[in-house]
C-alpha cells in the first residue's frame, strides 16, 4: 500500500502540467495521459482503472477539481480489491458491462451517452461501490476539502471565533438577534 | 466519589441509559440520596476523546447495532439499517445534540383538543400541561445553562446565521435570533464558553455544550450514591411472582451476562431501544412484553417532520465556521390550519461538513451528477437550515422486534416502521417552500430540498396518557401496569410538538426524580 501511495505522489509531481482529461471532439475523452498511473495499480488492470477514474468523474463532475484528484477514489478501491478477489471481479465485470453498453469502450463514448449509461446502472453494486467511495473517501480527503473550501477541525487553532466565523459578506444582524461574544 | 454496589443489592434504583433522560434522572436521584446504578451500553468518552472529524466521530460514537426498517419513508431506502442517528456512549445522544433548547407551547400539550380528530392520527392530549411543566422547564434551563434564559446572553451568530437572518427578515419573519441554546455563551458551571468550533454533532471538545456525560454524571458520582457501569447492555428486565420488577439482565464488556437486582427500574434507552427492551422482556405473566396491556408499547413512533434546505449562494458563506444550529425562525411554529395542515415547525440553521454534505445533500443512489457535484465543489458558498416540525403520531408507525435478524447478543433487532402522514407531507412541502424563499431573498443561485436524515429525534413509543388504555405510562412516566417501572426518555412523549425534544426530556427527568424520591421515602415503591 505504501509503495502505491509513493508512486501516485511521484506521478502527481511529474505530471503537474496535465490539466485534465483530453477531450476529443464530440465529448469523447482519451486517458493516455493516465497510463503511467493506471499501469501501477496493485490489483486493477490499466483499462479498468482508467475507466473507473472516468466513471468517478462522471458521477461527480468537477470544474475546479483536477482530474488527478479523482485518483484518490480509484486508488482506494484498488487497495481494497488487492485483498478482495470478489470485489476485484465486480470491477472487471462492471467495466465490461458499461463498455458493452457503450458499444465497446465506455471511455470513447460522449459525456451524454456515458451519463445515460450510468443512469441505467444506477443502484447496481458496481455503481453503488464507486459512488459510495466518492462520497466517503474522495469528499473526506483534505486535498478535496482545500479546493472546495472546507476547513475541517478548528479546535487546535482555538476554534473559528477568531478565524472568520462572522466574515460572510451579508449585513451584520442587530445585537438583539446576534449578541457580541462575552469577551468583547 | 464513585461508589460500587453489589449485584444482589435490591435497594438500588437501576437507570438504563445515561443520556438526556437517564443521565439527568440518575444525578437528580443521587442528589436526593437515592442509591443509583446506571447501566450504559456504550463506552465513556470525554471531550479529550472527541474527534473533530465527521466520519471519525460517527464511527467512534454512533449507535451502529444492526436495525431494520420498513414503510414508505425515504430512510428505508436510503439508510435501511440506520433508522436513527443517535449515540452509544456515556451521555447518550446529548453528545450529539446541537443544543437547541425550546419549551413546548401550551397548545402542543393538548393537541387532541386543539387539532380535533385528524384522520389516521392517534392524537392524544398530554396528561400534563405547560403550566405544570413550567417550574421544571425553569430548572432544566438553569441546569443546562440555556442562552436567553436566566440572564444568560445569546450566542453570537455565525456566517450561516447572517445569511439566514437576512433572508428571513426580507421575507417578513419577526422572531429571528441565535436561539435558546444549551451552549455556554460565557463560562458557566465549570464549562467553557463556545469557541465556535463547528463540531457540535461530534461531541463538543471545548465542553461549552451541555452534555449529560460530563455535566450530570460527574456530579452524580460526587454524591457517593451513584455507580456508572459502562458497556453494560441491558437485554431483559425481570420481575417476581407478583409481577413487580426485581432486576435486570445485562451483557457486560466481556460478553458475560450479569443480573443486577433493583428496587425500581427506569428505562431511558432512546425511543427505539426502550420499547424494544420492554418487548424483549416478555414472560408468561406479560406475554406481550412489559407494561403493554394497552398494546401501545412501540407504537406511535414519531421522529419530527424534518427536512433541510441548502442553498448555493452568490458569495462565499463558510457555514462550517461556528455553532451548528444557533439560529432560529419561530414564526411558523404556530398552529394555523389555514396553511393546510395542523401543527407547526421551526426553521433552524444547520451546517454539515463536506464529508457529510456529500452523503446527505441528495442521499441514496440518485445522489450524483452535475447539480450535487457543483454544490459540493463550491462548498464554501453553501448555507443551510433544518426543518423541525410536529409529525402526527400513528399507531402503525412502530418499533417492533424483528425475530429474523439477531444482534451481537443474539437478541432480535428492532424494526422501525414509518409512513409519513398526509399532514406531515403537507407541512414539509410548506416548510421547503418557505426555506427556499428565505434563501432566494438572500441571494441564492441554487436551492436543495433535502429529505430527512436518519432520525435524531426519536419519540413517543411508550407514551404517557391519562387513561391506561391509551398509553404506556402516567404523567410521572410510571408504568400504568407495573408500579416500580418507569419510562424516562423521549419515549414518554404523547406527541412531538414542533420543538427539539432534549429540554423537555430533561425537564421530565427532573420532575420524575422528585416523584420517585417522594414515593420511595413514603415506601409506596
Amino acid at each position: 500500500m505504501k509503495k502505491i501511495k509513493l508512486d501516485r505522489r511521484s506521478f502527481l509531481k511529474n505530471s503537474s502540467k496535465i490539466s485534465g482529461f483530453v477531450v476529443l471532439s464530440g465529448g469523447m475523452v482519451q486517458l493516455n495521459a493516465f497510463n503511467a498511473w493506471a499501469d501501477k495499480k496493485s490489483s486493477l488492470d490499466s483499462h479498468v482503472a482508467k475507466t473507473m477514474l472516468l466513471v468517478s468523474k462522471d458521477l461527480f463532475p468537477g470544474k475546479k477539481f483536477s482530474d488527478e484528484l479523482y485518483m484518490i477514489s480509484v486508488d482506494s478501491l484498488d487497495g481494497k480489491a488487492a485483498t478482495d478477489e470478489s470485489l476485484k471481479k465486480s470491477f472487471v465485470d462492471g467495466v465490461a458491462e458499461i463498455d458493452s453498453a457503450a458499444g465497446g469502450n465506455y471511455m470513447k463514448a460522449s459525456y451524454k451517452d456515458r451519463v445515460a449509461i450510468l443512469k441505467k446502472i444506477q443502484g447496481n453494486p458496481f455503481f453503488s461501490t464507486l459512488r459510495w467511495e466518492m462520497v466517503s473517501v474522495f469528499y473526506n480527503n483534505k486535498k478535496v476539502w482545500d479546493v472546495a473550501g472546507y476547513q475541517g477541525e478548528a479546535y487546535d487553532q482555538g476554534g473559528y471565533y477568531l478565524r472568520g466565523f462572522q466574515d460572510a459578506d451579508w449585513p451584520q444582524p442587530p445585537e438583539k438577534a446576534s449578541p457580541k461574544g462575552w469577551w468583547e | 466519589m464513585a461508589k460500587k454496589f453489589d449485584l444482589n443489592d435490591d435497594s438500588v434504583a437501576v437507570v438504563i441509559g445515561s443520556g438526556a433522560g437517564g443521565g439527568t434522572l440518575s444525578n437528580e436521584l443521587a442528589q436526593k440520596g437515592v442509591k443509583v446504578v446506571c447501566l450504559e451500553a456504550g463506552k465513556n468518552y470525554s471531550p479529550d476523546d472527541f474527534v473533530n472529524d465527521e466520519w471519525g466521530a460517527f464511527l467512534q460514537t454512533a449507535w451502529l447495532d444492526n436495525r431494520t426498517t420498513s414503510g414508505s419513508w425515504s430512510i428505508a431506502s436510503n439508510w435501511p439499517n440506520l433508522p436513527s442517528w443517535i449515540v452509544k456512549s456515556v451521555g447518550g445522544s446529548t453528545l450529539h445534540w446541537a443544543g437547541a433548547s425550546l419549551r413546548f407551547q401550551e397548545h402542543e400539550f393538548k393537541v387532541r383538543t386543539e387539532y380535533g380528530d385528524v384522520a389516521g392520527a392517534n392524537l392524544l392530549d398530554w396528561p400534563v400541561s405547560l403550566k405544570e411543566m413550567e417550574p421544571y422547564y425553569d430548572k432544566a434551563e438553569y441546569k443546562i445553562g440555556v442562552t436567553r434564559t436566566h440572564g444568560i446572553p445569546g450566542l453570537p451568530g455565525n456566517n450561516n446565521f447572517k445569511v439566514f437572518y437576512d433572508g428571513a427578515k426580507k421575507l417578513g419573519y419577526k422572531d429571528v435570533h441565535t436561539g435558546r441554546m444549551g451552549i455556554n455563551s460565557m463560562p458557566r458551571d465549570g464549562r467553557n464558553a463556545c469557541l465556535q468550533l463547528g463540531f457540535c454533532f461530534q461531541g463538543c471538545k471545548s465542553g461549552a455544550k451541555w452534555s449529560a456525560g460530563y455535566s450530570e454524571i460527574p456530579k452524580a458520582e460526587q454524591t457517593g450514591n451513584f455507580e456508572l457501569r459502562t458497556q453494560a447492555h441491558v437485554i431483559q428486565i425481570t420481575h417476581n411472582k407478583s409481577g413487580k420488577i426485581d432486576g435486570v439482565v445485562y451483557v457486560d464488556a466481556d460478553g458475560n451476562q450479569q443480573k443486577q437486582k433493583a428496587r425500581i427500574v427506569a428505562v431511558a434507552g432512546n425511543s427505539i431501544e426502550t420499547p424494544r427492551l420492554l418487548l424483549m422482556s416478555n414472560s408468561s405473566m406479560y406475554p406481550d412484553g412489559l407494561s403493554n396491556s394497552s398494546g401501545q408499547v412501540g407504537k406511535n413512533y414519531m421522529r419530527h417532520l424534518t427536512g433541510s434546505v441548502y442553498a448555493l449562494m452568490d458569495k462565499p458563506v463558510n457555514f462550517h465556521r461556528g455553532t451548528t444550529m444557533a439560529g432560529i425562525v419561530t414564526d411558523e411554529s404556530i398552529n394555523d390550519p389555514r396553511r393546510g395542515f395542523v401543527g407547526g415547525y421551526e426553521l433552524e440553521t444547520l451546517a454539515l461538513g463536506l464529508p457529510f454534505m456529500a452523503g446527505f445533500l441528495i442521499p441514496g443512489v440518485s445522489g450524483w451528477g452535475e447539480k450535487v457535484s457543483n454544490a459540493l465543489e463550491n462548498y464554501d458558498h453553501l448555507a443551510g437550515m433544518w426543518i423541525v416540525g410536529e409529525d402526527m403520531p400513528q399507531e402503525k408507525n412502530a418499533v417492533s422486534l424483528n425475530t429474523d435478524v439477531k444482534d451481537q447478543n443474539g437478541m432480535p433487532v428492532p424494526n422501525v416502521h414509518f409512513d409519513d402522514h398526509d399532514n406531515d407531507i403537507k407541512m414539509r412541502k410548506h416548510a421547503f417552500g418557505k426555506g427556499t424563499d428565505v434563501y432566494n431573498a438572500a441571494g441564492a443561485v441554487d436551492v436543495f430540498e433535502t429529505p430527512p436524515y436518519p432520525s435524531t429525534h426519536n419519540l413517543g413509543t411508550c407514551r404517557m396518557s391519562e387513561k391506561p388504555r391509551d398509553g404506556v405510562c402516567d404523567k410521572n412516566g410510571k408504568s400504568h401496569d407495573i408500579a416500580n417501572l418507569f419510562i424516562s426518555d423521549g419515549s414518554q412523549f404523547t406527541t412531538g410538538a414542533a420543538e427539539n425534544p432534549t429540554l423537555t426530556i430533561v425537564s421530565l427527568a427532573i420532575r420524575q426524580a422528585e416523584h420517585i424520591a417522594k414515593e420511595m421515602s413514603k415506601g409506596t415503591i
